[in-house]
């Protein structure tokens, strides 16, 4: 290798950092000034914006979390999160499982029939969906949104009837050749086998359900029932000025889905990614 | 095939292993298992989802509060004869246009050029490519609201920082100043989402042959050459499925609009979404409203259709 080309590697190198320094930068610094700011006492975020907090000082989060009525949003939040990820997930695998391995009338139109609901923005049909929810007397009640994010099921479906299409039939032959029912073979082979996919699933819904403002917006007028995007909105209107406590809050929020992120990194790439592709 | 579908799973397994016994039983099982499957799925979807689709379209044919079926008026396509006068629905329809333009090539070119910095598997880049990501899985509320107080008139972050810098003249109230507004919140979004892009492309670049690359170097072209020559065609499936797939994210846009301006100063950053909501839950004015979500969703399903079309086609996305 001649010298001219050893250089222009070192240069490429070196530029390259650079760019990603400045990315990480702007991406890591608000989440730090973030943090920063929730240990900051009030006069000290008047002071200099920049600076590090004085001391490590938690008092904005015990505020927060008593006193902003943080542990109230974020109990709703899992109360609505955990059963609509996991109800979601097993109806998406039931359907999917059933267009990938049984042959049945209608199977074709039904698909499509759930092809449609990926094109369409949940966004774009509140208004009846409001007049629907409402008219079932579900209003201020956690099930209006249980089950309205399972009405996002058709992404599921199509991506775990992708993957139930993928698995070799050996396995499941043999287990009807030795006299396993249908539901036998989906419960205690296909299930099994379907893990990975089941958690992208899992993980796309989870990002999805957690962080949704529109629909609890919709649904829980009641401010006790908010989740935890709603009640920093009702925290940012109640402490406008304290920035300490709106920071703490916000830090609050933000903790949840980064250590699920840390733990379960490449989950959350293939999930989202996959999710956003098929969806 | 509702009816059928609520049979008790305890029922079932016992009846299905009867089937090697009483071959005529589980006849009828098996025609009526797949759609006991599939179930669930159909009722819920059917009425929270499939029913308000139709739904929005039929009550954009209405004059109506929303309150009270009594007071429901049929006025035929006055809601869409009015939409075409209606100013602030054309500047949403501008608004959004802006935030592909601007929002959805930002992505594009910033993700892209992320991607293939990293994909040279410098020592260290996995690290930045998780941290690239970590703005993705965090709420477009959370997101929102720490940038409207970094770019909050007084404290925040940004006017203090341009008043350091000796650009004490640039520091604005940056959401509140109908020139800005808009830009701002594009740039937050840019902020929130590139991570996603940065991602596909990964996944598009790893499906490349290492050995073209060898090939071509050893052929004499420059890093340059093989990127326009060899990476930048190869790609092109993704790079159109990440357009599609951005266009329609930022149709779809609400929160971040909601919580940073709420469509002001001025209707200066309203989009489709905005307007939707503010003229349905604000103004009670559920057939208006409704009509706004029929424009939106006959834009993004145009979009889908492309986006499934390149999908069905490509096999570079990689990321099943």
């Amino acid at each position: 290798m001649s010298n001219q080309s050893l250089g222009m590697r070192l240069t490429t190198r070196i530029v390259s950092y650079l760019i990603m320094l400045v990315v990480f930068f702007i991406v890591a610094y608000p989440l730090f000034w973030m943090f920063m700011t929730s240990l900051k006492e009030q006069w000290e975020i008047f002071d200099n914006p920049f600076a590090l907090p004085s001391s490590l000082n938690f008092a904005n989060y015990v505020n927060a979390w008593t006193a902003g009525d943080f542990n109230l949003f974020f109990l709703n939040s899992v109360i609505i999160t955990v059963p609509s990820v996991i109800a979601t997930v097993f109806v998406s695998a039931l359907a999917g499982y059933a267009f990938a391995r049984f042959k049945f009338k209608g199977s074709r139109v039904l698909y499509i029939f759930f092809l449609i609901g990926i094109m369409v923005p949940p966004q774009a049909v509140i208004i009846p969906a409001f007049i629907i929810v409402s008219r079932l007397g579900l209003m201020n009640n956690y099930l209006a949104l249980i089950f309205t994010y399972l009405s996002w099921c058709p992404i599921g479906i199509f991506i775990l009837t992708t993957f139930f299409r993928s698995l070799p039939l050996e396995i499941e032959d043999a287990a009807k050749v030795d006299g396993a029912s249908p539901l036998d073979i989906f419960w205690r082979i296909a299930l099994p086998l379907a893990k990975p996919a089941l958690a992208t699933v899992a993980i796309f819904y989870f990002v999805f359900v957690w962080n949704d403002f529109l629909y609890p917006l919709l649904y829980l007028q009641n401010d006790t029932m908010s989740t935890i995007p709603m009640g920093l909105m009702l925290f940012n209107g109640r402490y406008r000025v304290d920035w300490g406590m709106q920071n703490a809050a916000l830090s609050i929020a933000v903790l949840v889905p980064l250590v699920f992120y840390m733990i379960f990194q490449d989950k959350f790439v293939k999930g989202l990614t996959a999710g956003a592709v098929k969806g | 095939m509702a009816k059928e579908g609520t049979k008790p799973l305890s029922q079932a397994i016992p009846q299905a292993r009867a089937e090697i016994h009483r071959p005529s039983l589980s006849l009828t099982w098996q025609r009526v298992l797949p759609y006991a499957f599939i179930f669930p799925a159909f009722i819920f979807y059917t009425i929270f989802l499939a029913i308000p689709i139709v739904g929005t379209v039929v009550i954009s044919f209405f004059e109506w509060t929303g309150i009270s079926f009594n007071t429901i008026k049929w006025v035929g396509f006055d809601n869409y004869v009015a939409l075409t006068r209606d100013d602030v629905f054309w500047q949403a329809i501008k608004h959004n246009v802006y935030f592909i333009a601007g929002g959805m090539t930002s992505i594009v070119v910033v993700g892209l050029f992320l991607a293939v910095l990293l994909e040279q598997n410098l020592p260290g880049s996995s690290f930045f490519r998780g941290i690239f990501f970590v703005p993705t899985v965090m709420s477009l509320v959370v997101v929102g609201l720490i940038f409207t107080l970094i770019l909050s008139p007084e404290l925040g972050l940004v006017n203090p920082l341009l008043r350091q810098l000796g650009l004490g003249h640039l520091a604005k109230a940056w959401l509140g100043d109908p020139q800005t507004a808009l830009p701002t919140v594009i740039a937050v979004d840019v902020w929130r989402n590139f991570g996603l892009g940065m991602f596909l492309f990964i996944a598009g670049l790893k499906g490349i042959d290492a050995e073209i690359f060898e090939a071509a170097k050893i052929d004499g072209a420059t890093p340059w050459q093989s990127f326009w020559r060899i990476t930048m065609p190869l790609l092109w499936p993704v790079t159109v499925l990440v357009i599609i797939l951005t266009s329609i994210n930022t149709l779809k846009l609400f929160d971040l609009i909601y919580v940073m301006t709420a469509g002001g100063p001025n209707h200066a950053s309203q989009v489709l979404t905005t307007w939707m909501y503010s003229q349905g839950f604000t103004y009670n004015k559920m057939g208006y409203g409704s009509a706004v979500a029929v424009v939106l969703l006959v834009l993004t399903f145009v979009f889908t259709l492309v986006q499934l079309r390149v999908f069905s086609r490509d096999t570079t996305g990689g990321a099943q």
